[in-house]
């Protein structure tokens, strides 16, 4: 359960988002939508301690995160960015990078982080990938092998910013299977979602941010039906009973 | 991870560095058998060819194997922190900045010898702390990184130039200094570099996952419980205390900091610091002590400065780097 209480914040003096309100439930997946520009991605560092508010506070299962150490709050709540390109890496050596938070000094990996990382590995279906190099996947397979690493740290909340940007349709699909697998495990899921079919068909809520502003969070149906949306985003959205999801139209 | 691949391959380079210390021992102006030399050293009292080697070519080795292995272990931190295949110790003005402090304070304390790898380390530490900083502030690509080394490596030159014009009778050797030279090096000059340059290697070695991990871009790291400036600057500082006591004892020699780490992670089969980082420490030695054994030998009697040599074999393959990266996206 992650919880925002009259949250803003942004970079230096330059206030991004401001005075979020929200509540993130456990075993749900929350998209965030909204037009370029208006703070989604922001929100979420902030969700993620990565950049500190300027004012409210953030409850991380309760517990207020700018008064954890970075490394308890990396074993309660992971964050999945667009990452960079890691160079040539091995899939497992990646995904164990997920344990960092569990390592003493040594960096030694235990049995149990092996495990963890077997684990993470078959749940997101690349363990028969593990000894390949990363740069030589697909992006579908990339994507698969972060989430992957995101398991092995092995949090209650997970903040994936833009998981299926870049990935051809057949391999959106899969991540967003993988993403409600995670549900199952009764994970808070919050996702930065770029792409408005995906995030309607695989969402239980849909938090709609516009101008910095979170102006709608809602289940998908009230969100389709509601001014906020069209305001936010520019189109409308109408659902087809013939093939069962939503259609975006201006 | 650093799995028994890694060892192995470390292990093959070190016969590589085995090899190229007996050559670089038993050749110069006159070769020494090494079969003789070791019936020498079996017998009583020092032949002439023990002298020679003892007081003359053994430091050489040595002072070349500790540069090389800094100046290697050196590059490949300063690579990786800075996400950038291009960014070594001397063309970011990691060695100028040292260089810079090690001929001010020769020109201002001739008599306090024993400083100069400290006044190495401050000098590289400020050089990127300055590129970083730099980088930082605006945002940089990585060829906004290169090129803010490059005006700053140029500055500091100038700023080079200009002490050794200033106090042109306490600096003598300066000449020797700026292409970088193992000539005269004894075994107690070397002193208390080895020191800077052990400390600064094992620090590296051990900040090498986090240093992976760092490589996974900030926000991940953070994310990861990392306190990603921590280990940002305790790995350039790492950095600079091993370029910093390279330069002061052999001068401005470049390239070895660009070169060796690519080729080690070629080696290594990957680019992770648990596995080139070691590699990257014996085969800097080997590199340069093969550099400065092809410079006493190839025009013998006459010498080269083996920074030359370093060039030479290091110019034209960062060129050859340069115009292969144009197309690839991620160093290999």
């Amino acid at each position: 359960m992650l919880e925002m209480k009259n949250v803003s914040g942004g970079y230096g003096k330059r206030i991004v988002v401001s005075e979020i309100n929200a509540l993130f439930s456990k075993g749900e997946i929350t998209s965030v939508i909204g037009a370029n520009g208006c703070g989604k991605s922001t929100l979420l560092m902030l969700a993620a301690g990565l950049i500190t508010c300027d004012t409210g506070t953030i409850l991380a299962d309760g517990e207020d995160i700018s008064k954890l150490s970075r490394n308890v709050l990396a074993r309660k709540l992971s964050y999945l960015p667009q990452m960079k390109n890691p160079g040539s890496i091995s899939v497992r050596s990646l995904v164990s990078h997920g344990r960092f938070p569990y390592l003493g000094y040594p960096r030694r990996y235990t049995a149990e982080d092996k495990r963890k990382v077997d684990e993470a590995m078959s749940l997101a279906g690349v363990s028969e990938l593990a000894d390949r190099n990363f740069g030589e996947l697909s992006g579908g397979q990339q994507q698969r092998v972060r989430i992957a690493m995101t398991l092995a740290q092995d949090t209650d909340i997970i903040l994936l910013d833009e998981p299926m940007t870049y990935l051809d349709i057949r391999h959106k699909l899969e991540v967003s299977e993988l993403i409600g697998t995670l549900r199952e495990m009764g994970k808070t899921i919050v996702a930065v979602m770029h792409d408005l079919d995906i995030a309607f068909a695989c969402s239980d809520k849909i938090a709609v941010m516009n101008g910095g502003r979170l102006t709608a969070f809602d289940l998908p149906e009230a969100i389709a039906k509601s001014k906020s949306f069209e305001d936010a985003l520019g189109v409308r959205a109408l659902y087809s009973g013939e093939f069962g999801r939503y259609f975006f139209v201006k | 991870m650093a799995g028994n691949r890694t060892v192995g391959r470390v292990f093959g380079c070190m016969g590589i560095l085995i090899i190229a210390a007996v050559i670089g021992i038993c050749s110069g102006t006159q070769w020494i058998s090494p079969v003789k030399l070791a019936a020498d050293i079996s017998a009583d009292g020092l032949s002439p060819d023990e002298r020679i080697v003892l007081y003359i070519r053994l430091p050489r080795v040595l002072a070349a194997a500790l540069a090389g292995a800094a100046l290697a272990v050196s590059g490949a931190v300063i690579q990786s922190v800075l996400g950038n295949p291009l960014a070594a110790p001397n063309i970011i003005g990691v060695n100028a900045g040292a260089g810079l402090f090690t001929v001010l304070c020769m020109a201002l304390f001739p008599t306090a010898v024993k400083m100069l790898p400290a006044a190495a380390f401050l000098g590289a530490l400020f050089a990127v702390m300055t590129v970083y900083g730099i980088a930082k502030k605006t945002g940089a690509s990585r060829m906004t990184i290169v090129l803010t080394g490059i005006g700053v490596s140029s500055l500091l030159n100038a700023f080079i130039d200009t002490v050794t014009t200033v106090f042109p009778d306490s600096l003598a050797g300066i000449s020797s200094f700026k292409a970088g030279s193992f000539a005269g090096v004894t075994v107690g000059k070397l002193f208390p570099a080895w020191i800077f340059i052990a400390v600064g290697i094992a620090a590296a070695l051990m900040l090498s996952h986090d240093l992976d991990v760092l490589a996974l871009g900030e926000n991940t790291a953070a994310s990861l419980g990392m306190n990603v400036g921590a280990v940002r600057f305790g790995c350039l500082a790492a950095a600079a205390v091993l370029a910093g006591a390279a330069v002061s004892f052999s001068g401005l020699i470049g390239f070895v900091g660009l070169v060796v780490p690519h080729i080690s992670r070629k080696i290594a089969g990957s680019s992770e610091n648990t596995a080139v980082l070691p590699v990257c420490t014996v085969l800097g030695a080997a590199f340069l002590i093969i550099c400065d054994t092809l410079a006493r030998t190839l025009f013998s009697p006459y010498e080269l400065p083996p920074g030359l040599v370093v060039s030479y074999i290091g110019v034209p393959f960062f060129l050859w780097l340069l115009i292969r990266k144009k197309g690839a996206s991620h160093n290999a």
